[in-house]
């Protein structure tokens, strides 16, 4: 499937892009962000903790929904899904 | 640190009175915000013109400002709103705070008005009325500058042209670019012929505890630091919010007719204008930028505000206003605000040439700069446009479908909170008009927080879906509460447990600091009831001043248009669930349903008075 993903800062500047279409054989968010750490090391650090476990920095959106109101990492993907990777900050 | 005294000025009398607040009130209210609206709501009568001497006008230290404690560097200015006609109420950080402390007061009451341009020198355990003719007229910076040429390394509060001139959104500014900027403080300045409030201190404040305080401190700072968001903070500052609302479609986009602009203003190209990352007194995130063009800033408030929402696309440019503004004293929130309005109209020929006394139009910097400075002196069209929301008779009851303001404050943030509804509560109550500093429930947006976590901080039944308003008054309530109390205590925001991160300063950490520094014993409830008494005063001086449910809305175009672009795409406020979630978040507070403080909390209140 291929999915249209945009980046904001941190994950653009480990990917050295802001947007990035991706050809991608998987089913779920957790697959996808697997594949994407592989393809891009350097976005290791800023999607997964030291446990290994996806870190709270890290907000995905599918569409227009955070995975967090859908499945989580569990969320499915499908073809012509768009995906939107923030950071949580707030400030005036 | 409990020795700090009170000054209360009489301008018009040319009298100082030195006295001290009891420590019950210090207790009941600690500092900042909290004692700031005790005495707000004990002396400002209700019917009284904000612009006369009959306004009381408070600088009020926080009970940690000044101490060891990272980011203790906020005092709150508060009076009758001129820009609202309820509370007015601004938190500003820079050094001014402490430097007064040093000083030996912990707060300033001034009342009346002077008879000449005056500031006030305050050294030592003295307070002086002194003549500022020399420095009437001067633009912030300059006349701090002169302040110190004139007497040393000083520390001031000031207005700018655009205080002296009554603009009733002017700001009161200390360093660069901290402002206490909401409200409309500056003009109340003024109006009391009072061009700025300068101290220079050689007080140290006593600790109760000071190893103790040396050990928390350590560990505080370890533990902030722990946090990814400290060093992005410290490095990229508030632009990078810019980049993150605009990719998600909810930057307030030409008076939001539209939410998303251009990538021009991102963080990275923001970068390339600063020129070094600084802070304020205590502070060890240092989030605030120089700027290559003379001034501090932007913050992401300006690339929205003065970007965005007057669909200016070059950074030097939004950058070159963010400075104007600085300079003369002008709150950003609302002079986006307000231009961008006034841009819409006359599109919709609801106001016309004859009027605006030129062509008005979005995208056009020369405008925008040559408006700023006719507000900041009332001329022309400036003068009509120096009146904010209040023009809304003047442009007739249509221009109000367009304005983005709630009780007559022009929204703060550039944030469209369309999708988000716990933000859409949040500045539907915030208590002086639309603001996100007051009950920003950031954790909103942190998606991934585990359900446990948010229901120990926010309670049960908060979904994770921010289009949802199932239970959204608690993240509403717990965030007003919470930051209430860390403006009472004069540590910044940023740093806030729920502002910006789960891992920052919390009631636990508070009751440390409080502690150490006082040798008071508070628990973390009494520390939250601290916070939630503010807010019912506050309530009870908007009640006052007329404020009821019918006040507690969204502008017109939150619920009737749908956001036009990007994820957010689709997504408005539905008047009926809205309405439910405001019964929801009045009960959770223990207010009556037309959301006023009920009758025998106003007598426990008022008993403290
Ligand atoms: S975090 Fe920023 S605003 Fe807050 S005290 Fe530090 S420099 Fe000032």
């Amino acid at each position: 499937m291929k999915l249209a993903i945009e980046l904001t800062k941190p994950f653009s500047d480990a990917v050295g892009k802001r947007e990035l279409e991706v050809d991608f054989d998987g089913r779920s968010v957790e697959e996808l962000l697997q594949h994407m750490t592989e393809k891009y090391p350097k976005l290791r650090k800023e999607i997964y903790g030291e446990t290994g476990e996806v870190t709270e920095y890290v907000i995905v959106f599918v569409n227009d929904k955070p995975i967090s109101a859908l499945d989580g990492t569990d969320t499915g993907l499908k073809n012509g899904d768009k995906l939107l990777f923030f950071f949580p900050i707030s400030g005036g | 640190m409990l020795n700090r005294k009170l000054g209360i000025i009489d301008l018009s009398k040319r009298k100082v009175k030195i006295t001290q607040t009891p420590d019950n009130l210090k207790k009941a209210f600690l500092g900042g915000r909290g004692l700031n609206i005790h005495y707000l709501y004990d002396m400002v009568k209700s019917d009284i013109d904000p612009l006369g001497p009959e306004n009381v006008l408070i600088f009020g230290t926080g009970f940690l400002t000044g101490t060891l404690v990272p980011n203790s560097s906020r005092f709150n200015v508060s009076a009758k709103s001129p820009e609202t006609g309820i509370l007015g109420d601004a938190n500003c950080g820079g050094y001014f705070a402490a430097e007064l402390r040093y000083a030996g007061f912990d707060r300033l009451i001034i009342l009346g008005k002077a008879k000449e341009p005056s500031y006030l020198h305050v050294t030592d355990g003295t307070i002086e009325i002194k003549g500022a003719k020399e420095y009437w007229g001067l633009d912030t910076t300059d006349v701090q500058l002169a302040f110190k040429k004139d007497l040393g390394q000083v520390e001031a509060a000031v207005c700018g042209v655009a205080g002296e001139n009554l603009v009733r959104f002017a700001c009161v500014r200390t360093g660069v670019k901290n402002a206490a900027g909401r409200c409309g403080l500056g003009a109340v300045m003024g109006s009391k012929n009072l061009k700025a409030v300068v101290t220079k201190g050689t007080q140290g404040i006593e600790i109760a505890h000071p190893e103790k305080m040396f050990e928390v401190v350590e560990e505080l700072k370890d533990y902030l630091m722990s946090s990814k968001i400290t060093p992005i903070l410290g490095s990229v500052g508030t632009p990078l919010l810019y980049e993150v609302s605009n990719a998600f479609g909810a930057i307030r986009t030409k008076n939001s007719q539209l939410n998303a602009w251009s990538d021009t203003l991102n963080a990275d190209v923001v970068e390339t204008f600063v020129d070094k990352m600084i802070g304020c007194s205590s502070c060890f995130v240092h989030c605030r930028h120089r700027n290559k063009l003379g001034g501090e800033g932007p913050e992401y408030t300006a690339l929205g505000l003065l970007g965005a929402n007057l669909g200016i696309e070059d950074t030097a440019h939004v950058i070159e206003l963010n400075n104007i503004c600085n300079e003369l004293g002008l709150d950003i929130s609302s002079s986006g605000t307000i231009l961008a309005w006034v841009f819409e109209l006359y599109e919709r020929g609801i106001i016309d040439k004859k009027m605006a006394g030129e062509k008005l139009r979005f995208g056009d910097f020369e405008l925008a700069k040559s408006l700023l400075y006719k507000i900041s002196r009332r001329e022309g069209f400036g003068d009509i446009l120096a009146e904010s929301t209040r023009n809304v008779e003047r442009f007739g009851e249509k221009s109000k479908d367009y304005l983005i303001a709630v009780k007559g404050l022009p929204q703060s943030d550039p944030h469209d909170v369309r999708y988000m509804k716990a933000f859409a509560l949040g500045i539907a109550t915030a208590s002086r008009g639309a603001d996100h500093l007051r009950s920003r429930p950031t954790l909103e947006i942190f998606f991934n927080l585990p359900k446990e976590v948010r229901e120990r901080i926010y309670g049960k039944g908060v979904t994770n879906d921010p289009t949802s308003y199932i239970a959204k008054e608690k993240p509403v309530y717990f965030s007003d509460n919470i930051f209430a109390a860390i403006d009472c205590l004069g540590i910044c925001k940023f740093i806030c447990h729920g502002f910006n991160s789960p891992h920052y300063v919390d009631y636990a950490w508070m009751k440390k600091l409080i502690h150490c520094t006082s040798g008071w014993q508070f628990k973390e409830k009494e520390i939250e009831a601290v916070g939630k008494r503010v807010i019912d005063i506050e309530r009870m001086f908007n009640t006052r001043e007329g404020i009821t449910r019918k006040d507690d809305t969204l502008p017109k175009r939150y619920f009737d248009d749908p956001m036009p672009l990007k994820i957010a795409k689709g997504h408005h406020i539905d008047r009926k669930e809205f309405d439910k979630l405001l019964t929801r978040y009045y009960k959770i507070r223990g207010w009556d349903k037309d959301g006023q403080v009920k009758k025998e909390r106003v007598r426990e209140l008022e008993a403290l008075q």
